[in-house]
Parts: C-alpha cells; structure tokens; sequence
C-alpha cells in the first residue's frame, strides 16, 4: 500500500497553499529553537568568557557593571580600587594569584588593559601561541584576534574606546609599545585586547610603576607630584624618556610608598573555601567590593532565563494556532477533496489507505515546516550571535541540541496525533454518499 | 462466472420523514462475458443499483454473487479487495487525479494493494496503447476530454478486471469521441470482460447483448439485442 503519490499529486495542485502553510509552521518553530538555542549561546560564551575570573575585587558600586567592565570589557567608569588593597594581596593567606585590570587606553578601538604576565597565559594555563609574553614596561601582548603582528609598534590612544572625538581622547604619542606575544584564543572580548604591563598604564598616566626603585619615572614624579593637574602630555613625554630605558620590575609585590588605583583586581583564590572568604572580606571592606563573576552571571541568566521563558510560551502558543490553522485549512480541503477520495475507495482502495493519504498530507507538511523551522531558528541565531560578536567580542556558540529537536519534535508528534482527526473523517465516511453527493 | 442480484431492496429517508425506495430489484444475472446496459430517467436508481452491485452501496435487503462469491456479505476489507481485484469503473466525470501524470493515474490502483508501481508500469503502458492515450507523461489536467475518458478507461482496465461497468461514459464526449470510447469498451468485452454499461446513447445501448430499464428503482424485462 502507498498513498504517497495521491499525498503528492494533492499537494503538487495546492502549492502555493501548501507552501504557506509550511512557511507558518517553520517560523513558528524558529522562533521556539532560536529563543532555546540563543539563550543556550548567550549562557556558553559567557560562561566561557567569565572562567579565568574566579573573584572580581572593585570599588564599591555596581557589580554588574564591574563584571562587564572587567570580563566583557565594556567601557565605562569605574571608580579605582585603592592601591593598598593590592598591596595586601599580595602577602594574603587563601591567595594563590591576583592581577590588576586596569583600562583606560585603546588602539584602534582595540582597549588596552594594563595587567600582569601571569594573566597573559593565565598563570600557564593557557600558552601563547606565539611569541613570548611581556618582560619590558613598554611590550605588548596582543590578544587573538588583533590585527598587529609580532615587533608591530604603536601608540595607545587615551580612552577605552576610540570615540574619534579630540576633546575626549588624545594620544600618548611618545609612548611606543612593541609587540612581543600573542594570546591563546579566549572567546571572548579578551581576544580583541592588547595586554600590558599594569606599570606602564599607571606610568603613561604619571602614576609611577607601582614599583619602589628609583626608576627615572618615579624620580620624576617624585619632584613635580603636586605641581600639576591633569598635564597627561607631560606625562607622555617623561614616560617616553624611560621607555625601554632601565629595567623596571614588572608584577606583585609593589612595594612604592604609593600603589596607584584600579579599577578591578581578578583574584585566584587557593581554595573554593578561599573564595568565599575573600569575596566576604572584600565585601565587608568600605575600600572594595567583590563578586564571584559566575554568581553575577546566573542572576542576569535568570532575568534572561524569565524573558526566554515568556518568549518560549509565546512560541508555543503560535505552534498551537498555527497547527490549528493548518487542521482548519485541512478541513477546508477535504471538503472538495472529498469526492476524490471516495473515487480511491469506489476503486478499491482500502480505508486505510485515504486515511493514510490525509494524515501523510498533514504529517509531511508539519514535518518539512519543523525541519525548516530548526534551520531557520538555528540560521538566526548564528545570525545573532554573528552580530553579538561582531558588537561585544563575545563567541556565543549556537548549537543545535536535544532541546531544539525535541521543541520541533513535539509539534511533530502532535501533528502526528492532530492529523488523525480528518484522517479519520475521511476514515469514517460513506463512499455511496460521497460519490452520489 | 455470473453476476446475480438477488431481491435487492434500498431505500432513503427524505427530508419529509417519508422513505423513497431506490431499488426495488428482484433478480438479476449478468453471465460472463455479456455486454449488459442500464438506462432510465434520471433518478431512476441507476447509479445506486452501479454501486449496489460493486459492493460500494449497504443494501436494506439483498445478495449480490459473483460466482460463489456473496459480496454483500464480504467485510469492508474483503469487499475493497474484491473490487480493487474483480471490478474495473469507468466514471462519467472521469475522476481523473490532477498533478498526476496520465501513467501516475493509471498505475493507481496498484498502490492500493501489494502490487506495486514498478511490476505493473509495462501493463500500465500496454493499456494505454490499447486506448490510444497521448504520451503517458503529460499531466492529466492538460488533456481534452476525449483523451481523458481513454486515460479513465485504461486505469479501469490496468488490473485485468472481470467485470467492467461504465457509467454514462460518452455522455460528457462528442460524438466523435462518443464513438472512439464505444468501440474501445466493445473491444474489450470481445476479450471475456462483462460490461455493464449505465447510458442513455442510443448508438452505444443498440451495441450491447442485452438492455435494461429501470424505472423507480424497478427493472423492466431484458432487451435482448437483434
């Protein structure tokens, strides 16, 4: 027995019908797995992009902002964590690395994080893949993706972000990073990154280096610290008298009578009871605040996982009238179908087999429009993702799960199940009357 | 092998509550290989005596035999089968499948069954040879009139039935066509099919063995043919 060719030759003279109907199920079914599969993205990528952060030390106020400023690298002001608070890392019990973020400059758009050389590898977890880190004050590592080679030279612009204004941002212009290594691929922001000794962004900005010995920088410093304002120029000019000139301790410990600021310090805690400890302490100190950037993560999950999950009953109501406008076309159908169904049964075909030929009609139609609708809702995500990454740096990995196929394959299922209705209409009906009708 | 309806009985309730009887039929016997035609104003229980004797009609009361075959007292099933087997029909609106080629239409009934589309596709070719079908390739919504009654008659013919009835089949035809789709269903009872012919064609009904009329549900004596 095989209907299909009667289930073909119906939808052959009904396509544009047909094709409009499995147009309605595909988005409907689209929207569902795109919702599940984004949501899914969003989670990984920035999960992914949170892992080498295990606590997040800052200046009091938003947590949320010092978990993008510092993990997703969105700019913004963050008020700086006093010097000191790294200083007493560095001798803390329950510590088993910290490194100082410190923003403010960018190349190209690209923003310039001053750190430490443990965080360029993420204490050797994570080798570069080329070159070697920095060992100088004015060497560079780039991340992934930056588009500056090994020996490259250039000049940080003063900003986080390239704004292309000249009252906000200028440049440091005798100060020449050399390029000397880059970074494993993080997925994340982080790959868009130039990484720097955290002592040359305090020194490009007339801070000092954080550092006790008497470089040239410090000395400088020392004798006209008062007698100027917001003189960057200067300070551009003195840094560029010490750029690559003596060696400059790079790295914890700073011992100088004053540590500058930053604006964020991602500790490693020795231990899971460590974190807790710290992020308690850090919390309780008036100075900081601190974060466990995963815990922060969750809470905005949870805000998305609640508008995902109004957009997933949303989805899930257009399935539902999409199937029922699809059995109500169907019904439409049968009506004029109905004598040529009764001419299969008056040619001997079983009743079986124009039930078959109905519920295959419905069946295929739900089963093509969920299969486009995966491809569809997966085709857009990647098309989200693409635009997120393209906007943030973030790798959202869309995937297509168990979920997604079986968000599809319970509409499939009930239109298994739906399209028996006027399959067994059809079933059930009197050939004689069909055909004298 | 014969054809005999035995003391057939078929009425329906109308609107009015009343009953209208349909077929009020004593006895009839179609031997094999016979030409038989059915004529009669219409409403006169042709087409409800066509189906009753295909085993597509429920009768109030009767038998109809084919052979030894009682097909009113088969099961659904068994009746689908016996007809898909035994019966070929030829309608009068040809009830052809648009979006069907002309050998997609005719190979239908093998999809029915076990038979299969590929074991019967030289069959299917041989027959529309027989009746003279354009390219089996085209789409039958492109074909004329003429041409799809042959195609019609060639998928009621696809599975070598015994019986073949036709139901006005040159009534919807010119009479060029008319007289083309005549000679066709003539030349295939010379090969041992019994025809039951429902017609009001006086060319076609002076052609058969033998010529009934019916008249509210009743048939008149035979007709026999000169």
């Amino acid at each position: 027995m095989n209907p299909i060719p009667v289930t073909f030759s119906d939808m052959r003279t009904n396509a544009a019908g047909i094709i409009a109907i499995v147009a309605l199920i595909a988005v409907a079914v689209a929207l569902g797995v795109g919702i599940s599969a984004q949501e899914r993205a969003v989670r990984q990528g920035g999960n992914v992009a949170a892992e080498p952060f295990d606590v997040l030390i800052g200046a009091p106020g938003s947590t949320t902002q010092l978990l993008f400023s510092s993990v997703y690298l969105q700019p913004a002001a963050l008020d700086l964590v006093d010097g000191e608070v790294l200083r007493e890392l560095a001798g803390r019990e329950g510590v088993a690395s910290f490194t100082p973020i410190a923003f403010g400059d960018n190349y190209r758009g690209m923003p310039i994080i001053g750190t430490t050389a443990g965080f360029t590898t993420l204490d050797d977890t994570a080798p570069l893949v080329e070159g070697t880190t920095f060992a100088g004050l004015y060497e560079a590592v780039v991340g992934h993706d930056v588009e500056l080679a090994l020996g490259d030279e250039f000049t940080p612009v003063h900003g986080m972000i390239e704004t292309g204004e000249e009252q906000v941002e200028h440049e440091h212009d005798h100060v020449h990073y050399h390029v000397v290594g880059r970074m494993a691929r993080r997925f994340s922001p982080w790959d868009q990154a130039i990484l720097v000794p955290v002592e040359s962004v305090w020194s490009v900005h007339g801070l000092g280096t954080g550092h006790e010995e008497p470089s040239s920088i410090a000395l400088a410093m020392a004798t006209e610290e008062g007698g100027r304002a917001e003189g960057d120029e200067h300070e551009d000019e003195r840094a560029a008298e010490h750029d690559h000139g003596g060696p400059v301790a790079l790295g914890p410990p700073w011992s100088a009578l004053h540590i500058p600021g930053v604006p964020a310090i991602a500790v490693t805690p020795a231990s899971i009871r460590d974190a807790y400890v710290l992020r308690t302490e850090f919390r309780n100190d008036p100075r900081t605040t601190a974060i466990f950037p995963a815990e922060v993560l969750l809470e905005l999950y949870a805000l998305i996982g609640d508008a995902s999950t109004v957009l997933a009953v949303v989805s899930v109501a257009t399935q539902v009238l999409v199937v029922g406008a699809v059995l109500l076309a169907v019904f439409s159908a049968l009506q004029q179908k109905r004598e040529a169904l009764g001419v299969l049964r008056a040619l001997g075909a079983p009743r079986v087999y124009v039930f078959l030929a109905v519920w295959l009609h419905v069946v295929l139609m739900v089963l093509v429009g969920s299969a486009l609708g995966v491809a569809l809702g997966w085709g857009v995500a990647l098309g989200i993702s693409a635009i997120l990454a393209e906007r943030t740096g973030l790798v959202l990995p869309v995937l297509i799960t168990g979920k997604e196929i079986g968000l599809a394959g319970v509409l499939v299922a009930a239109g298994m199940i739906l399209a028996a209705i006027p399959a067994v209409t059809v079933y059930r009906q009197s050939v004689s009357e069909v055909l004298r009708s | 092998m014969e054809l005999e309806a035995i003391d057939l009985r078929l009425s329906f309730p109308q609107p009015d509550k009343s009953v209208q009887t349909v077929l009020d039929i004593e006895r009839l016997s179609i031997a094999q290989a016979r030409t038989v035609g059915l004529t009669g104003p219409s409403g006169a229980g042709k087409t409800s005596l066509m189906y009753a004797l295909t085993g597509i009609q429920p009768l109030d009361r009767g038998t109809v035999r084919w052979g030894d075959v009682d097909i009113t007292g088969l099961g659904q099933r068994e009746c689908d089968r016996w007809r898909r087997i035994n019966v070929g029909i030829v309608f009068q609106n040809f009830h052809l499948f648009p979006g069907m080629s002309i050998l997609q239409n005719v190979t239908l009934p093998a999809t029915f069954g076990r038979t299969g589309i590929a074991s019967i596709r030289d069959r299917a070719k041989e027959v529309l040879s027989k009746v003279g079908a354009p390219d089996h390739r085209r789409r039958v919504e492109t074909l004329s009139r003429g041409e799809r009654q042959r195609v019609g008659i060639a998928r009621a013919l696809l599975l070598k039935p015994r019986l073949l009835f036709a139901d006005e089949p040159t009534a919807n035809l010119d009479a060029e066509n008319a007289e083309q789709v005549t000679d066709l269903l003539f030349d295939l009872a010379a090969e041992g099919t019994t025809l039951f012919v429902i017609s009001h064609d006086r060319r076609l009904l002076d052609r058969l063995d033998t010529s009934f009329r019916l008249e509210r549900g009743v048939l008149s004596d035979p007709e026999e043919a000169a």
